[in-house]
């Protein structure tokens, strides 16, 4: 699995993503396959996952205070 | 059109995000979104699942999800309260990975599914008949509470009769439940733990949110911190005043912080001198955080965790960068050097910190007010210093570069004015500071240093163009303690001549402190010494010896304790002290 891919990434449109909320679960759940909505959205959550994991996995930090 | 925009998005629409707090209206927005991402992530499994090709396993799946889908479709508030619980994000993610690339047999996301669909199911008051899977002899019951007591088993079979409200385990009434409330019965088998939730008021603002202790899928289980009253009580205590003061001096980050923060996994509190934190890309919402040593800093640290979460949000819909950039960046508030992915979430969770600060500054009084000065004007200065390394980057995309020229242009108007004190202290702490990182990281190549060692003994003046590359060096620990102590200089001036006075003492209170450290602090002749022996071989001592010498030779070791180091190593420069090279050093250097 490829996590730093700088290449053409996955483009998820925000007004279909939302409509899933419309759809819910059970109408898209009935499809055999995941969606091309949902192939993107999942193609894009790996690499947004495995970049973050590329460098530390959180964006943790021990910030000084008082 | 530049060929990283994505349709639908244009750079001003990163604008949102750079200008700091959000409304609360774009918040939810955010966690419609959310919300969408993550139906789609369940549809995804699921598929996986179905092919995986183990009828056992996928029985066992259609189980849960009948129940899971059932809410969904019959109580979507309360099924959604348990879909958005930041810990499903990563529960979800954690089970996306393995069904899409391993075996799901006996997999810990897969055994979770059902505690998932469980609890789902006794919030909305839904038939419930599953066997659900024990985690560390606990059954963990996201967002709703633990039941622990269960005896040397790995799962008990969980039913719901909506007649009675009661939900048993393994045919055992174990809890009522009223109104989404479940309470143990008194002939309960084992122990019930509510989920630890907190409400705060302030001025018309509430907020809710867990402290989420023992989710699986949470932070490292050798990392967390399970609550108990006392320490429950502690949280309580400092998150009114942390609300306090947010709704009282930062109301636009405390409007933001009601609609976007949902819950804290609690760490173990170590250090009071830092505050431990972070945020998962995959748990929107949530963060993970040790105790903070009083309100102020509960408060900054909400600030903070939201912004790497809403950063989060915009990086699914946009890319930052557009292709690979191998530079590793030096920031001020890591010891290691970071990739620009990295620093681009450093950059946009301080620029909360500073605002957070530069509005402290002007309200607060007496040693507080000194401190949030030194706060603003520390973390401002580093804060450019990092932008002006990332805007050379090659690699930031439309947006990125968007985002970080606007994150420049609103820090730059920011003045708050420092009294002389501070503005020394910051001066001297970030120099400081930076020096150690270079100390550590930076290596000058060798055919730079060969021309040095040529010029030194020709009599010539040090030539400044010298490369240097980044090699990370995992020695470098708490390479800013120098800045802790500064801070209690500050505020604290008797406690610091205490700790100075007492190095068994200072070196026990502030991490990453050496007694080369204290020798300098105290010793100005001595220290110079010390330092000069160790410099060759000691990073921290090579520094050390900057700071025990006046400026410009000061000057030029803090630019180049590298090269210093490397310089006293020569064996054409042997028997020449650290002084005598770095004196020459700063003939050369403008």
């Amino acid at each position: 699995m490829v996590f730093q891919d700088f290449g053409p990434k996955p483009v998820v449109s925000v007004d279909r993503l939302l409509d899933v909320n419309d759809v819910g679960l059970t109408a898209i759940s009935d499809e055999d396959e995941v969606s091309e909505l949902g192939r993107l959205v999942i193609q894009r959550c790996i690499a947004m996952h495995g970049t973050q994991a590329g460098f530390s996995g959180y964006s943790g930090s021990e910030y000084v205070p008082s | 059109m530049s060929a990283d925009l994505n349709d639908g998005i244009s750079p001003a629409d990163v604008d949102v995000f750079a200008n700091g707090a959000v409304s609360a209206a774009f918040m939810y927005k955010l966690w419609e979104a959310e919300r969408a991402r993550r139906l789609l992530m369940l549809q995804a499994v699921r598929s996986n699942v179905k092919r995986c090709g183990d009828p056992s396993v996928v029985a066992r799946f259609e189980q849960s999800w009948e129940c899971l889908a059932r809410c969904e479709r019959d109580a979507r508030p309360l099924f959604d309260k348990v879909l958005l619980d930041p810990n499903t994000g990563a529960w979800l993610m954690d089970f996306l990975l393995q069904s899409e690339t391993s075996s799901l047999a006996g997999s810990k996301s897969l055994r979770f599914f059902p505690s998932i669909a469980a609890a789902m199911a006794l919030l909305a008051s839904q038939p419930l008949d599953l066997d659900v899977p024990l985690f560390d002899g606990e059954l963990v019951l996201p967002t709703v509470g633990v039941l622990t007591g269960l005896g040397d088993t790995s799962e008990v079979h969980l039913q719901f009769d909506s007649r009675f409200s009661t939900l048993t385990v393994d045919g055992a009434p174990a809890l009522a439940v009223d109104n989404q409330e479940l309470i143990s019965t008194p002939w309960a088998p084992c122990n019930w733990q509510p989920s630890w939730s907190l409400q705060c008021e302030s001025s018309g603002l509430s907020m809710s949110i867990r402290l989420d202790d023992r989710h699986p899928f949470a932070s490292s289980p050798h990392d967390r911190s399970v609550m108990d009253g006392r320490t429950f009580g502690e949280w309580r205590e400092l998150f009114r005043d942390a609300w306090e003061i947010l709704v009282t001096d930062h109301r636009e980050y405390a409007v933001e912080v009601a609609a976007g923060m949902r819950s804290i996994t609690p760490l173990p509190s170590k250090n009071l001198n830092r505050v431990k934190s972070s945020t998962s890309s995959d748990a929107f919402g949530g963060a993970e955080m040790a105790l903070p040593g009083d309100a102020t800093q509960l408060a900054v640290s909400l600030v903070h965790e939201l912004q790497h979460s809403k950063l989060n949000a915009l990086l699914f819909w946009v890319d930052l960068q557009h292709e690979t950039d191998p530079t590793q960046y030096r920031v001020p508030w890591r010891d290691d050097p970071r990739p620009l992915c990295g620093v681009l979430h450093g950059v946009y969770a301080f620029t909360g910190i500073v605002d957070f600060w530069r509005a402290q500054a002007t309200k607060a009084s007496g040693g507080d007010q000194l401190f949030a000065e030194f706060e603003f004007g520390y973390w401002k200065t580093a804060l450019l210093d990092v932008i002006d390394q990332v805007q050379k980057s090659r690699a930031l995309s439309t947006y990125g570069r968007r985002l970080v020229d606007m994150i420049r242009r609103r820090i730059e108007g920011w003045a708050v004015p420092l009294s002389p004190p501070v503005s020394e202290a910051v001066e001297r702490c970030y120099t400081h500071s930076r020096a150690m990182w270079l100390a550590f990281h930076s290596r000058p190549e060798d055919s730079s240093i060969a021309s040095l060692v040529e010029a030194f003994h020709n009599g010539k003046p040090m030539n400044d163009d010298i490369h240097r590359t980044v090699v990370f060096d995992p020695n470098a620990w708490r390479i800013d303690a120098r800045a802790v102590l500064e801070r209690i200089r500050l505020v604290d001036p008797m406690r610091y001549e205490t700790l100075v006075k007492d190095p068994v003492l200072a070196l026990e209170s502030v991490e990453g402190l050496t007694p080369i450290d204290i020798c300098d602090l105290t010793d100005g002749v001595d220290a110079v010494a010390t330092a000069s022996r160790g410099a060759a071989s000691d990073p921290r001592a090579a520094v050390a010896l900057g700071a025990s010498l006046a400026s410009p030779v000061r000057d030029v070791i803090y630019e180049y304790p590298d090269v210093l180091r490397r310089l006293l190593n020569e064996p054409a420069l042997e028997g020449i002290s650290a002084s005598d090279i770095a004196t020459w050093m700063a003939t050369g250097v403008n």
